[in-house]
C-alpha cells in the first residue's frame, strides 16, 4: 500500500482557489451570453481577489508540502500578489479591447487564470519538476493567448514563433533537469544545494551537473528574454493582442524571474563564483541590446518590447547581487515594472479604439490636446520606465543598483547607469511627441470607464510607491 | 494702538496680493487696472495707518521691527525675514505707494487699448511690492531681494513693447530691457560683495539688533571698525568701512543711474511712459539714495568714501544736465534730467545732508512723476510722437497740459516758490555753508542753471511757435489721466511745505534715524538762494528765448539742433551722453560678443555638440541599426542565435565548473 504523506492545504490554498476557480469559470462561461461576457471577467477578478485575500493569513509563515515540492514563504507570497495584480489589471484593460477586436470569448479570462496558476507554481516551486510544470502551464496558456486574435495573421504569427522557440527552449530545460537529476540524484532544489555544498560530486558527474544547470538557466532565461534568447520577444509582443503583450511582459517575466531566483539562490548557491560572472555579462549585454533596439523604433509597441528586454537586464541585477537586499530590490522592481508597463500598454489599448493598430510614434502626437488624462498617464509611465523620480521606476533602479554595487558589481552598475541615460532618449521622445507635436492622423480614443480606471489605478500606484517606497520595501 | 503693529505687514502684502490676483484672475483690461490700483491704494492707506501706529508709541520705541520667521540660520549667519518700519521707511513707503498709486490710476487711461494690459498691471504691482520690500527690509539680504526684484520688474516693464522693432530712433525695447538688466548686474555684484564684507567683518547683516532673536545690528558697530584695514591683494590695504561703502556705491551707481553706470536709464525710456514715471523717476532709482541714507553711519565713518560719493554725484549731475540740453526726444530729456537730479541727491547724502537729500528725493518724486505723466499725455495727444522737433505750438491746443507741464518745469528748474526751489537750495546751502565747499556749491548752481535752461528749451520746443508737423489736431487727456496730474501738480507746487525753513517738519521727523543737527538759517543763505534762483530764472528764460524766438525758425523735423553750429563737437559729445555708451560698446560689449561667438562656434558647436553629443548619438544609431538588422523575423535565425547562446553558456559552465 502506498503511503500518502500528509498534505498541508494552507500552503497550496491560493493555488487551489485559482485552479478551482478557473475550472469552475470555464463551465460557468457556457451559461453566460456573449453580450454579457464581461461577467466572466468580473468573476475572474473575484477569483483573483479571493486568492489574494487567501495570501494574507499565511503572511510571515514558512512551510512546504507535497513532500517538500511546494513551499510558501514571503518571497512567493509577494510574487503571487504581483502576478494577481498584473492579471487583474490585464483583465480590466481587456474589457473594452476584446469586443472591439471581435474576440470576446470567455476562455480568455480562464486562460489568464490558468497562467496565473502556472506562475504561482514557479514562485512556490521547491522542486525542478514543479518549476517545469509551472513554466509549461504558463507557456502553453500564453501560446494560446498570443494567438487569441486568430483571424489576424500577425497574432497567428506571434503564437507560432512563440511556440517554436518555446518548444526549443523547453527541450533544453527538460534535458537540463534530467542531467541535474542524473548527477545529483535529486530534483529538489534544497537537496541539490546540499549535495553541492558537501562537495560530493566530482569528475564526470560534475560536468553533467554543470551542463544541466546551464541548460536550466537557459530554459528560464528564454522566458525573461535574456540575450541571446530574446529574439522572439519583439515579434511576439508586437503580434499578440495588446493586453496579452502587457500580461506577458510583466507577469510572465516576473514568474520566470521567480523560478530563476529560486534555482540560482537555492540550488546553485554555493557555485556563485561560476554563475555570477557569466550572468553579469549576459545582463550587461541584455541591457545594451534591449535599449539599443528600442532606440530607433518608430513603433511604440515594438519599442516597449525592446524596452522590456532592457528592463529584464536591470531586474537581473537583483538576483545577481545574491543577497537579501538584491532579492528585495528585484521584487520591488518587478512590482514597479508591472504597474508601469501595464499603464503604458493601457494607453496603447485606448488608442486602438477602432480595432486597428495605432502604435506609431506619430499617432501619439498631440495626445495632450486630445486626451490630457491619457497623455499624463503615458508621460508618467515613460518617466517611470526611464527611471525619473518621483516615479516607482526611479526607486526600482536605485534599489537594484545599490544592491549590485554592494555585491561588487561596479562595472555592471556603470553600464546600467550609462545605458539608462541613453534609454531616456527614446522614452522622452514619446513624452515630447505627446506634448509638443501635432497629430498626423485622426486616431479615435476609447472612452471606456473601466479602461480609464485601470490605467489611472496603475499611474497612481506608480507615483505612490515612487514617493513612499520605504514602507513597501520594509514590507517585502 | 500698539497691537495694530501687524498693519505694517499689509503694506508690502497688499501689492503682492494684487499681483497674484491680477495674474490669476484678471482677464480684462478694466479688471486688471482696477485690481492693481485698489491694491496700491490700500497699501497707501496701510502706510498712513502704520505711521499713526508708530506715532502713538513713545518716542524711543518708534522703530517697529516685525519678524515673520527666521529666514536663514547657518552657524553665525542668521537672517530674519522681517520688516522694519521707522521714520525713513515711512517717508519712502509714502512716496512709493502715494505716487505709485497715482501712476496706477493714470495707467488705466494711458494703457487703454494696449494689447497686454493684464501683464502690465501685474508687473506694476509686483514692482511696488519689490520696492516696498527694499525699503522695509530689516537686513541687507532682504533688501537685496527687493533690490533684485525692482531690477527684474524694470526689465519686464521696459520690455513691455518687446514685439516692437523700435519706439524711438535707435531704441529697441527688448534690447533696452536687457541693457538695463545687465548694467544693473554690474552694480548688483558689487553690492553683493559689500553684503558679504559686512557680514564677515561686522558679524551681522541686520541693520538693528533684534533682542528676541538675539541677532546683532551692524550699523551701530561701524565706528568701532573705523581704523581696521582689509587687504586687497597687491594693491595694499584699505579701510574696511571704506571698502564696504565703495562697493555699495558701485551698487548705487547702477541702480540710481550714476556715472559710470547710468547708460541704461536713457534707453529705459523704451518702456511705457507710466513705467518711466514710476520706476525711472519716482521710485526705483531712488533706491541707491535710500541705501546710502540707511547706511549713513558707515558713510559718516569713512570720509574717503563720502568724498567719492560727492564727486560721483557732482560729475553725474553736471554731465547729465549738459546731455539733457541736447536731446530732442521728450522722454530722453527727462531721463537725463532724472540722472542729473539723482546726482544732486547723491551729492547731498555724500555731504552728510541726509535730510536735504531725502527732501529732494521726495519733491523730485512729485515733479518728475508729474513731468513724465504730462509728457505721456503730450505723446498721446500728438499720436505717439516723442520727437520734440515734430511738435511745437501745442500751447493753444493743450492748454491744461501746458499749465501742468509748466508747473513741473518750474519746480524742476528750482524757481521760487515751487517744490524744487526749497529742496535744491537746501542742498546748495549745505554745500556752501555747512561743509564749506564753495566748489561743490558752484558746480551745483551751474547745474541748476543748466537744468533751468533745458526745461526752458523743452517748454519752448513743445508748446511755443508753430506746429512743425501739421497733422490731426491734438486732444487733451481723459479723466483717469487728468486727475493724477492735478494731484501731482498740487504736490509740485506745495511740496516745499513739508520742509520749509523754520518749520522743518521732514527734518525733525527724520531726526531719530539720521541724527542730523538742525540747520541754522543765516542771511547769507538767503542771499545765496536769491542768486541761485535769479541764475535759474535767467537760464530758463534763455532757453525759452533761444528756442521760442531766436532759433525757432531753424528747428525742423529730422534736422540737427541749430546750436550745433556754434558749439560743434562739444554739442555732439553731450548729445551722445559723453561717450560712455560708445566706450562700453567698443571696449566691453563687442569684444565680449566676439569672444562668446568664438566659444559658441569652436568650442560648443564643434567640440561639445559635434564630438561629444552628436558623436555617441551617431555611434548608437549605427549599433541600433545592427540590432534591428539582426532581428530578421525568421525563426530559424532566432534559433541559431539561441543555439550559439546555449553553446557558450553550457561551455562556460562545464569548463568553469570542472
Amino acid at each position: 500500500m502506498i503511503e500518502i504523506p500528509p498534505i498541508d492545504w494552507s500552503v497550496v490554498l491560493q493555488l487551489c482557489i485559482i485552479f478551482g476557480g478557473a475550472t469552475a469559470l470555464l463551465m460557468a462561461d457556457l451559461f453566460i451570453p456573449e453580450v454579457r461576457r464581461r461577467v466572466t471577467g468580473y468573476l475572474a477578478l473575484a477569483v483573483l481577489a479571493a486568492a489574494a485575500i487567501a495570501g494574507v493569513a499565511p503572511w510571515g509563515c514558512r512551510g512546504h508540502t507535497f513532500s517538500g515540492t511546494i513551499q510558501i514563504d514571503s518571497f512567493s507570497l509577494v510574487l503571487n500578489w504581483i502576478f494577481m495584480l498584473g492579471a487583474a489589471i490585464t483583465i480590466v484593460l481587456s474589457f473594452d479591447y476584446l469586443p472591439r477586436h471581435g474576440i470576446n470569448r470567455g476562455e480568455y479570462y480562464v486562460m489568464i487564470l490558468f497562467a496565473v496558476g502556472g506562475m504561482m507554481l514557479l514562485a512556490q516551486g521547491a522542486d525542478l519538476v514543479v518549476l517545469f510544470l509551472g513554466l509549461e502551464l504558463l507557456s502553453i496558456t500564453l501560446y494560446a493567448l498570443a494567438g487569441f486574435a486568430y483571424p489576424r495573421t500577425t497574432s497567428e504569427e506571434a503564437a507560432m514563433k512563440y511556440l517554436l522557440i518555446g518548444a526549443f527552449a523547453t527541450g533544453f530545460l527538460v534535458f537540463g533537469i534530467a542531467l541535474v537529476y542524473g548527477a545529483t540524484g535529486a530534483t529538489n532544489l534544497a537537496q541539490i544545494g546540499a549535495v553541492l555544498a558537501e562537495g560530493r560530486i566530482d569528475g564526470e558527474n560534475r560536468i553533467y551537473l554543470m551542463a544541466g544547470a546551464a541548460m536550466t538557466v537557459i530554459g528560464l532565461g528564454y522566458k525573461i528574454s535574456l540575450v541571446p534568447f530574446h529574439m522572439w520577444t519583439p515579434d511576439v509582443y508586437e503580434g499578440s493582442p495588446t493586453p496579452i503583450t502587457a500580461f506577458m511582459s510583466v507577469a510572465g517575466k516576473a514568474a520566470a524571474f521567480a523560478g530563476m531566483t529560486r534555482f540560482l539562490l537555492t540550488a546553485l548557491e554555493t557555485q556563485r563564483e561560476i554563475w555570477v560572472p557569466i550572468l553579469a555579462a549576459l545582463a550587461a549585454i541584455t541591457i545594451v541590446v534591449g535599449n539599443l533596439g528600442a532606440l530607433t523604433q518608430q513603433n511604440v509597441k515594438r519599442m516597449l518590447a525592446y524596452s522590456s528586454i532592457g528592463q529584464a537586464g536591470y531586474i537581473l541585477l537583483g538576483p545577481l547581487a545574491a543577497s537579501e537586499r538584491g532579492t528585495e530590490a528585484m521584487l520591488y522592481y518587478l512590482l514597479a515594472y508591472t504597474l508601469t508597463n501595464l499603464a503604458a500598454f493601457g494607453v496603447l489599448i485606448a488608442l486602438e479604439a477602432r480595432g486597428e493598430a495605432a502604435w506609431n510614434l506619430s499617432d501619439l502626437g498631440g495626445l495632450w490636446q486630445r486626451s490630457p488624462g491619457l497623455a499624463i498617464a503615458m508621460a508618467i509611465a515613460m518617466l517611470s520606465l526611464a527611471g525619473v523620480p518621483p516615479t516607482a521606476g526611479f526607486v526600482a533602479k536605485f534599489a537594484v543598483f545599490t544592491a549590485a554595487w554592494q555585491a561588487g558589481q561596479a562595472v555592471l552598475v556603470f553600464i546600467g547607469v550609462i545605458v539608462s541615460a541613453i534609454a531616456a532618449f527614446y522614452y522622452l521622445r514619446v513624452v515630447a511627441q505627446i506634448f509638443m507635436s501635432e497629430p498626423t492622423r485622426e486616431v479615435e480614443i476609447s472612452s471606456d470607464r473601466v479602461l480609464a480606471f485601470g490605467i489611472g489605478l496603475s499611474v497612481i500606484a506608480i507615483v505612490l510607491i515612487g514617493v513612499l517606497p520605504a514602507r513597501l520595501l520594509n514590507l517585502i | 494702538m500698539s497691537d495694530l503693529r501687524w498693519v505694517i505687514w499689509l503694506i508690502p502684502a497688499l501689492p503682492l496680493l494684487g499681483f497674484l490676483v491680477t495674474v490669476l484672475l484678471a482677464r480684462s483690461e478694466r479688471a486688471a487696472g482696477l485690481i492693481a490700483s485698489v491694491a496700491v491704494g490700500l497699501s497707501f492707506v496701510a502706510t498712513i495707518a502704520s505711521i499713526a501706529v508708530m506715532q502713538s508709541l513713545p518716542e524711543e520705541a518708534r522703530r517697529l521691527n516685525i519678524v515673520l520667521w527666521e529666514w536663514i540660520s547657518v552657524g553665525a549667519f542668521r537672517v530674519s525675514f522681517g520688516v522694519l518700519f521707522d521714520q525713513l521707511t515711512a517717508v519712502m513707503a509714502l512716496l512709493i505707494t502715494g505716487v505709485g498709486g497715482l501712476i496706477h490710476i493714470y495707467s488705466i487711461g494711458y494703457m487703454h487699448g494696449d494689447s497686454r494690459p493684464v501683464r502690465f498691471f501685474a508687473y506694476l504691482n509686483l514692482f511696488i511690492f519689490a520696492m516696498l520690500m527694499l525699503v522695509m527690509a530689516d537686513n541687507l539680504l532682504l533688501l537685496f531681494l527687493g533690490w533684485e526684484g525692482v531690477g527684474l520688474c524694470s526689465f519686464l516693464l521696459i520690455g513691455h513693447y518687446f514685439d516692437r522693432r523700435s519706439v524711438a530712433p535707435g531704441i529697441v525695447p527688448s534690447e533696452a530691457a536687457v541693457k538695463a538688466f545687465v548694467v544693473n548686474r554690474v552694480g548688483d555684484a558689487a553690492f553683493l560683495l559689500a553684503i558679504i564684507l559686512v557680514f564677515s567683518r561686522l558679524g551681522s547683516i541686520s541693520f538693528f539688533p533684534n533682542e528676541a532673536l538675539g541677532i546683532n545690528g551692524y550699523l551701530e558697530r561701524a565706528p568701532e571698525l573705523a581704523f581696521t584695514q582689509v587687504g586687497i591683494g597687491f594693491l595694499g590695504s584699505i579701510g574696511v568701512i571704506t571698502a564696504i561703502c565703495l562697493l555699495m556705491l558701485i551698487g548705487v551707481t547702477g541702480k540710481s543711474a550714476q556715472v559710470p553706470l547710468y547708460t541704461w536709464l536713457p534707453d529705459a525710456m523704451a518702456g511705457p511712459t507710466p513705467v518711466s514715471a514710476l520706476i525711472h523717476a519716482a521710485t526705483m532709482v531712488t533706491a541707491g539714495v535710500y541705501l546710502i541714507v540707511r547706511n549713513h553711519t558707515l558713510f559718516s565713518a569713512s570720509p574717503t568714501a563720502a568724498g567719492v560719493v560727492v564727486a560721483i554725484g557732482l560729475v553725474t549731475a553736471f554731465l547729465a544736465a549738459t546731455a539733457a540740453i541736447t536731446q530732442f526726444d521728450i522722454k530722453r530729456v527727462l531721463a537725463y534730467s532724472t540722472i542729473s537730479q539723482l546726482g544732486y541727491m547723491v551729492t547731498a547724502v555724500g555731504m552728510g545732508a541726509y535730510a536735504a537729500g531725502m527732501f529732494h528725493l521726495l519733491t523730485h518724486g512729485f515733479f518728475k512723476a508729474l513731468l513724465f505723466l504730462a509728457a505721456g499725455a503730450i505723446i498721446h495727444a500728438v499720436h505717439e510722437t516723442q520727437d520734440m522737433r515734430r511738435m511745437g505750438g501745442l500751447k493753444d491746443e493743450l492748454p491744461t497740459t501746458f499749465r501742468i507741464y509748466a508747473i513741473g518745469a518750474l519746480a524742476l528748474a528750482g524757481i521760487f516758490p515751487f517744490a524744487g526751489f526749497w529742496s535744491k537750495d537746501e542742498i546748495i546751502a549745505h554745500a556752501w555753508f555747512t561743509v564749506q565747499n564753495p566748489g561743490a556749491a558752484v558746480a551745483l548752481i551751474v547745474t541748476s542753471m543748466l537744468t533751468a535752461f533745458y526745461m526752458g528749451r523743452q517748454v519752448a520746443l513743445i508748446f511755443y511757435g508753430k506746429r512743425r508737423e501739421p497733422g490731426t489736431p491734438a486732444h487733451e487727456p481723459g479723466n483717469a489721466m487728468r486727475i493724477p496730474l492735478f494731484i501731482l501738480a498740487a504736490a509740485a507746487v506745495l511740496g516745499g511745505l513739508i520742509n520749509l525753513p523754520g518749520v522743518h517738519w521732514l527734518s525733525s521727523f527724520l531726526e531719530p534715524v539720521i541724527h542730523e543737527p538742525e540747520v541754522v538759517y543765516t542771511l547769507g543763505m538767503g542771499i545765496l538762494a536769491t542768486i541761485a534762483t535769479l541764475l535759474s530764472i535767467g537760464g530758463a528764460y534763455l532757453g525759452w528765448w533761444l528756442y521760442a524766438r531766436a532759433l525757432a525758425g531753424r528747428v525742423r523735423p529730422g534736422r540737427d539742433d541749430p546750436a550745433l553750429r556754434y558749439l560743434g563737437d562739444l554739442w555732439r559729445g553731450a548729445e551722445l551722453g559723453w561717450g560712455f555708451d560708445w566706450f562700453y560698446q567698443r571696449v566691453i560689449v563687442r569684444p565680449y560678443r566676439n569672444f562668446s561667438q568664438t566659444l559658441s562656434d569652436v568650442f560648443d558647436r564643434q567640440g561639445i555638440d559635434g564630438i561629444l553629443v552628436a558623436g555617441p548619438g551617431r555611434i548608437l544609431g549605427v549599433l541600433a541599426h545592427g540590432v534591428r538588422v539582426a532581428q530578421s523575423g525568421f525563426v530559424r535565425n532566432y534559433a541559431l542565435a539561441f543555439l550559439i547562446g546555449v553553446v557558450v553558456l553550457v561551455g562556460y559552465f562545464t569548463l568553469a565548473g570542472r
